[in-house]
């Protein structure tokens, strides 16, 4: 039985959540407070409070408490007038939902986000597994900091939920994307540790220097791996972005793998969207 | 996000507080003003903020201690920060600069002179232009203790001839190494450089690509950062940069500033007349290049024809948008015995996506049904009955079905995925494809269309996305999703409504009239109208218009668009797409031995 916590949710959300989830999931009910507890829940559903600030803080906070792990957080409202749902997903919202959409429209998403993940495909573990082990080898010969190998997991996500992210664009036999991405306070250790500083003296400038130096130094190292394989690829130059919910080129009919890794308690992830050239497939 | 620069005035004497606000606000500065310490860590927390006032003491802490906090903040340290004291505090001024205060002012003080420091303070720290005129978030009222709203005095205005501030979204993309492109948003302009809104963080003096849509397409110009601020790391930074003259730079300037004025120009016809209709979009109207719906605004003709199947086309776009995500929270999820590996796009009954046999270890091609349409019994049916009929066809130019099945209510099947391209990709990479490679093509499409034909069946939506050529050059037809058998029974389509994309279908389609596969032939000739010439046979505003054109309009022979084909060929092509079913080809053998003869 999918565990689901509802969020802040009145009766009549309830209702409607017993309706459109029925025997698939098991609903817990909560109301919002800042240490949440999101591990075990395969799904959040929040319903959206009146002050649009306030709603976005608490989206925010609990995508901070997913620590980079998939759980949709699905923001759930019954107004009837247009609003711009942009301002919930740049904050990590996965879906917004109106009670007043189609029963069936809902239903379907969410049962689609419910099913599980994939496990990868053994080509892509090919890409995969050099990606994960130079990521740690890197953060451990250059900041002295272990890193664990988390979980993988595919999405075709567009946004990135981090507070800083280091962007690689890849070209060359393979195109793709590389993204690293650290909520600011591991950002902020991992900057100082590489630097050899006091972490009070990590300013924004020098988050920009390291973290396009690490993300610099996975895709380079990386692609020395790939010399000879449909994999191989040119870098170009690191790009840094600030803010959550910052999109993401990534190419469009590709997956992108998720891989999180484990620093004491928190937690990064590296995005990576690679693909060898070749033609379109069937629509 | 919205950021906007204020000075944030802190003194624990409201009466002075509202006194000193007034002064920079009638000087055009934005004001945010508080008298504690602590609210002031919010507001610097949730607002971009160029300068700090502070007194010497506050409600709750010394302007001395707010500052040695400042100080420790690497993301806050560089806001310049001024003291501004009762004359009997001066003596503190060693110990203010010491902690490192930009200046220290000390009242009584002429207004004037004041506002004079304020202004020369803040261009000493970099921060040269005059306030933008901006207005304070729209829910600031949340944030801070005495919102300010920004009046423009006479002085504010003379400023704007010198610097242009949009006064609406304007949307460009920077990139570092023009491949990876990141939304930017202008907050200023001037023919020095722009100040940009955006999550893209760079270093000072960082080269930096500035794409901007033109009417003509998209301009690179280069640009360097001459300016940081990212006040709070859960907002987009504010990136000034510095753009050498040149022409490109000249033309991007005057196309936003002359986009901006119109903009407003636009917008105040609008609040004067809100009846009146606004015009319509034109093709090479430059399209903001931030879409929050990629797959459902990428194609401008997709978007015009709300969808390339016209069962729905009175739907709202939201439908089609929920459809999406739908398709969207499957991919890197497994069906059955088979894995979501990415989404390739919206099809006529549902969404593909390339998938992953985890049994016989395969590439396929998986095709989930609609969540709208699997609500209803028929359409489900009519899914099924689709997988049947490909069943049905074994023939190397028809993809084929390997399994159908359902997982967690999601109906789905897996088929044979085709690497290569659509006969629409070629239309829009080489605008018209060589007339004896065509013709093959061509003569394929036909002979596999009268096998179809042959099992009764009408494919109802022949058009260039659903023939393909496999990378092994191999033509595929696929897509049988609105396929019907012609059975006798087709007389009940008609409560179905339109069946068909727009650009290809036949005159007795649209009328309503029983279907035989003379419609797939007026279809199919249209197809290759559009492929021979580069564009389809009829076009218009809408797709009414369209449709308006298949029924009435003469159609222009494909040799006067194309010259280089050949009458015959043209010929053939016309009497297949004669509106009158009974004029057309009567069957695909007599149009396969009229290409025979062409060809040889």
């Amino acid at each position: 039985m999918k565990k689901i916590l509802g969020i802040n949710c009145s009766s009549k959300v309830e209702k409607v959540l017993a309706d459109l989830i029925g025997e698939k999931g098991q609903m817990e009910y909560e109301p919002f407070h800042d240490r949440m507890v999101l591990e075990g829940y395969q799904m959040v559903v929040l319903e959206m409070g009146r002050k649009e600030e306030q709603t976005v803080q608490q989206i925010r906070k609990l995508r901070y408490a997913c620590n980079f792990q998939n759980i949709p957080i699905v923001l759930i409202h019954g107004r009837k007038k247009y609003f711009s749902s942009q301002p919930y997903m740049i904050a990590g919202a996965t879906e917004v939902l109106s009670i007043h959409d189609p029963s069936a429209a809902c239903r379907q998403i969410i049962n689609g986000h419910l099913i599980p993940s994939r496990e990868p495909l053994a080509e892509e573990f090919e890409y995969l597994e050099p990606f994960i082990k130079n990521t740690c080898h890197i953060l451990q010969t250059m900041a002295s900091i272990d890193v664990k190998f988390k979980e993988v997991y595919f999405s075709n996500a567009i946004r990135i939920f981090g507070d800083v992210s280091g962007i690689m664009g890849l070209s060359g036999n393979a195109d793709g994307t590389l993204v690293v991405t650290f909520f600011w306070d591991l950002a902020k250790m991992v900057v100082a540790k590489m630097m050899g500083m006091e972490e009070e003296n990590v300013d924004a400038e020098l988050i920009h220097d390291g973290v396009s130096e690490f993300i610099n130094m996975i895709s380079g190292s990386t692609k020395r791996e790939f010399v000879g394989k449909p994999y191989h690829f040119e870098i170009s130059l690191p790009s840094v972005v600030v803010g959550p919910g910052h999109q993401i080129g990534h190419l469009q009919d590709t997956s992108v793998a998720v891989l999180i890794f484990q620093v004491g308690v928190h937690c990064f992830a590296l995005h990576v969207c690679i693909k060898p050239k070749e033609h379109r497939v069937n629509t | 996000m919205d950021i906007k620069s204020y000075i944030l005035l802190i003194n624990r004497e409201k009466k002075f507080l509202a006194t000193i606000r007034q002064s920079l606000l009638d000087a055009g500065y934005p004001v945010l003003t508080t008298t504690t310490m602590s609210h002031a860590l919010n507001l610097l927390s949730t607002n971009s903020i160029r300068l700090i006032i502070c007194d010497s003491a506050l409600e709750d802490f010394s302007g001395y201690e707010f500052l040695r906090f400042l100080k420790k903040n690497p993301l806050l340290e560089k806001i310049p920060f001024v003291f501004y004291v009762p004359v009997h505090d001066q003596g503190s001024a060693g110990k203010a600069f010491e902690l490192g205060a930009t200046d220290f002012i000390v009242y009584p003080l002429d207004g004037k002179i004041f506002i004079e420091r304020i202004g020369e303070i803040l261009s000493s720290s970099g921060d040269h232009d005059r306030p933008s005129p901006a207005l304070p978030k729209e829910n600031i009222e949340e944030h801070s203790a005495e919102p300010v709203s920004t009046s423009l005095p006479e002085k504010k205005a003379r400023r704007e001839s010198e610097r242009i501030t949009p006064k609406s979204d304007t949307h460009i993309e920077i990139s570092r190494d023009a491949i990876l492109w990141v939304p930017g948003q202008i907050m200023n302009i001037n023919m020095q450089g722009i100040l940009i809104e955006t999550p893209l963080l760079g270093r000072l003096g960082m080269l930096i690509y500035i794409r901007v849509p033109l009417p003509h397409g998209k301009c690179v110009i280069e640009s360097q950062v001459k300016h940081i601020t990212i006040s709070n790391h859960q907002l987009s930074a504010d990136i000034g940069v510095e753009i050498e003259d040149s022409l490109e730079w000249t033309e991007v300037y005057n196309y936003i500033t002359g986009y901006i004025k119109t903009e407003d120009k636009g917008k105040d016809k609008k609040a004067a007349s809100p009846e009146k209709k606004s015009e319509p979009k034109k093709v090479n109207e430059p399209q903001m290049p931030i879409n929050t719906n990629t797959v459902m605004l990428m194609d401008f003709n997709k978007t015009r024809f709300a969808d390339p199947l016209l069962h729905n086309f009175n739907d709202p776009q939201s439908d089609k948008a929920l459809e999406i995500r739908f398709y969207q929270s499957l991919v890197g999820k497994q069906l059955g015995n088979y894995k979501a590996v990415s989404f390739i796009g919206a099809g006529t009954m549902g969404g593909v996506f390339k998938g992953w046999d985890i049994v016989l270890e395969r590439n396929v091609a998986l095709k989930v049904i609609s969540y709208k349409l699997s609500s209803i019994a028929s359409f489900r049916e009519m899914f099924v009955k689709e997988a049947r009929f490909i069943s049905r066809l074994s023939h190397p130019n028809i993809a084929e079905i390997y399994y159908i099945d359902q997982t967690d209510d999601v109906l789905y099947f897996a088929m044979e995925l085709i690497n290569g391209n659509t006969l629409a990709d070629m239309i829009k990479e080489s605008n018209n494809l060589n007339t004896s490679k065509g013709l093959e093509c061509f003569l394929t499409t036909c002979r596999t269309l009268d096998f179809v034909s042959r099992k009764n069946i009408i494919h109802r939506d022949i058009k260039p996305e659903n023939i393909m050529i496999d990378d092994k050059g191999i033509l595929k037809v696929v897509d049988f999703g609105v396929a019907i058998v012609n059975d006798g029974k087709s007389k009940k389509r008609k409560s179905e409504g339109l069946v068909g994309s727009p650009l290809y279908v036949s005159p007795d389609c649209i009328m309503g009239q029983p279907l035989d596969s003379r419609s797939d032939i007026y279809s199919l000739g249209a197809t290759f109208y559009h492929l021979f010439s580069g564009f389809p046979p009829f076009e218009g505003e809408d797709m009414e218009e369209v449709l308006l054109k298949h029924l009435n309009e003469d159609l222009v022979p494909l040799r006067k668009k194309n010259p280089t084909i050949s009458v015959n060929l043209s010929d053939i092509i016309e009497k297949m797409m004669a509106k009158k079913p009974e004029n057309r080809y009567q069957s695909y053998q007599a149009i396969i031995d009229d290409l025979d003869y062409l060809m040889s």
